[in-house]
């Protein structure tokens, strides 16, 4: 199998590009160039590119004169700057992901079961907790948990399906009736799933032996580590020490240095790697096509290691921005079938994003040089999330006052 | 908050070096300056165990850090965040899905959502929330 490719690409040396689908063409016209050149541009295209900071305030000023004057003209504007340093402005229309499926998802992400306090707890199960002498006699095998809508959307993560008979057994001790099975709400899980965990004194958690962060944090060291060395040393500053360091704790799946023992003072200022899910968590219904679960939205294939400072603060800053008014028709209960959500993300194939000028490209890119310009520009042209699709549709939900925009008012 | 609980983040948090107290004066002054209200006590002494802490996303901000990577600054953060207006609230750390946050007209520390910006948690005591957040 080939191997993938860490490059600079200078998207400003490319005119005449419209769509994301050509760049990603001229992308792959310079991979395969650089391959049978047999260099790299890492360090001969960086003295012209802009710096990081400098790209983050031309996409910031982008940005500001959309919110300011949001008209399909600016949005054009900011969605041309960020695809020129390879990001895409993806807009929905609202679709809701249920606040457990989130929760579940970002339990299972992070390998962590949240533990609530008591008074978060639903009135059933409180009850029982604290009034022992009103708990039913039950036994574990009294339950059937497909009862719950919520331990429906637990059971769609295989760590917390293989909990099911703790599950029981917890629903058991605490004498909760079978028939108040569909009472009981996220929180109600995650406190017994604790509970049993503490009896058997384990951490929480213990639930997972291992994160699906740290699984995929420790695929992607294994699979790119010498594109990814080549890429954080070519950055301005970083310790090569320090780069050592980070690849031996993400070999352990630890993508922050300051909780293992490797910590050294001196490297507060170097790069944090954050794992970033590429399609966000917070839109994980997205997944649930094809009959397939939102638990996919987990997947490695869903995953882009990306540095914090400037470009995974600035991709959540300027969504922060971006969707004030969004949060506006939430609050407010307003236009809610009507409402964008704003995502900005990098391109599917993108596992790793070091500036905004270095990107690690993942082995399936090298499938799409396989396929024809028109099919890939098509291809892009039919999601019906990418912006370029809306053009005049809002335009035209404005003029039907539908579409009431208060972007330049401070939500907070 | 309780030696215990600086005793337990100790040990599964990335902890930077305590404030300084010049630091935390700074700080005060800058928040002042903007029109939000000063650190509250609770998490000066938080800034006095570890000036910033770090879990993977999760980032508890700290006093005067220019220029750091792992750590962020408190006042920085704020002023990008409301754009340069004062704020009824203070931003004290975030997640990638959350803010630990401060409000002074209720003297209460929360955990917002980041999406609707609704409490998950609120309390007089930094301890629920914190400990909470940083997932210990």
């Amino acid at each position: 199998m080939a191997r993938p490719y860490l490059h600079d690409v200078n998207f400003d040396s490319s005119p005449g590009m419209h769509s994301s689908a050509d760049k990603r063409l001229e992308l792959l016209e310079q991979i395969k160039a650089l391959k049978e050149a047999n260099t790299s541009l890492i360090n001969t295209n960086r003295q012209v590119l802009k710096s990081d900071s400098e790209v983050y305030q031309e996409i910031l000023t982008a940005a500001q004169q959309f919110v300011q004057s949001p008209a399909d003209e600016t949005e054009k504007a900011l969605a041309d700057t960020l695809e020129k340093y390879n990001l895409l402005l993806y807009s929905y229309r609202y679709t809701p992901t249920s606040k457990d499926k989130r929760d579940v998802a970002r339990m299972a992400f992070n390998g962590y079961v949240d533990r609530p306090e008591e008074y978060l707890l639903s009135p059933i199960l409180r009850d029982m907790k604290n009034n022992p002498l009103k708990r039913a006699k039950t036994k574990p095998d009294d339950y059937d948990l497909s009862h719950s809508t919520v331990w429906n959307v637990f059971k769609q993560i295989p760590e917390f399906a293989a909990t099911e008979e703790k599950v029981k057994k917890g629903l058991s001790l605490y004498g909760i009736p079978p028939e108040k099975l569909a009472e009981l709400q996220l929180k109600d899980f995650c406190f017994i799933l604790n509970n049993q965990y503490r009896s058997l004194g384990k951490d929480s958690a213990k639930v997972f032996s291992e994160s699906y962060k740290a699984r995929h944090t420790k695929r992607f060291i294994s699979e790119y580590e010498d594109e990814f060395r080549q890429g954080l040393m070519s950055m301005k500053g970083v310790q090569k020490e320090y780069v050592d360091a980070l690849v031996s704790a993400m070999k352990n799946g630890i993508t922050d240095l300051t909780k293992t023992p490797l910590w050294k003072d001196e490297w507060r200022n170097q790069p944090v790697i954050d794992v970033h899910h590429i399609v966000n968590i917070k839109d994980s219904s997205l997944k649930e096509t094809d009959n397939k679960s939102f638990a996919h939205i987990n997947d490695y294939e869903n995953m882009c290691f990306i540095v914090r400072h400037p470009q995974h603060d600035a991709m959540h800053a300027l969504e922060q921005d971006l969707n004030q008014k969004h949060r506006e028709d939430i609050f407010y209960n307003r236009d809610i079938e009507q409402s964008f959500i704003y995502r900005i993300q990098p391109p599917e194939g993108v596992k790793c994003m070091i500036g905004f000028h270095t990107f690690i490209y993942d082995r399936d890119v090298l499938g799409l040089e396989q396929k024809p310009k028109q099919q890939l520009i098509d291809q892009k042209r039919k999601d019906p999330n990418y912006y370029k699709n809306q053009h005049g549709r809002r335009e035209a939900l404005r003029k039907e006052e539908k579409y009431r925009g208060s972007y330049g008012r401070n939500y907070i | 908050m309780e030696e215990i609980i600086f005793n337990q983040i100790k040990q599964n948090i990335g902890c930077n070096k305590a404030a300084e107290d010049a630091q935390i004066r700074v700080t005060n002054l800058k928040l002042k300056q903007d029109g939000f209200s000063p650190l509250p006590d609770e998490f000066i002494a938080l800034l006095k165990f570890a000036n910033g802490l770090s879990n993977d996303d999760v980032r508890v901000f700290g006093a005067e850090l220019k220029d750091l990577t792992y750590f962020d600054d408190l006042v920085t953060f704020n002023r990008q965040f409301f754009h340069q207006q004062s704020a009824n609230w203070l931003i004290l750390g975030r997640d990638d899905n959350f803010y630990l946050i401060y409000v002074p007209s209720l003297q209460a520390y929360q955990l917002v959502d980041q999406d609707t910006l609704q409490p998950e948690i609120s309390s007089e005591s930094l301890e629920k929330p914190l400990l909470s957040f940083l997932r210990i």
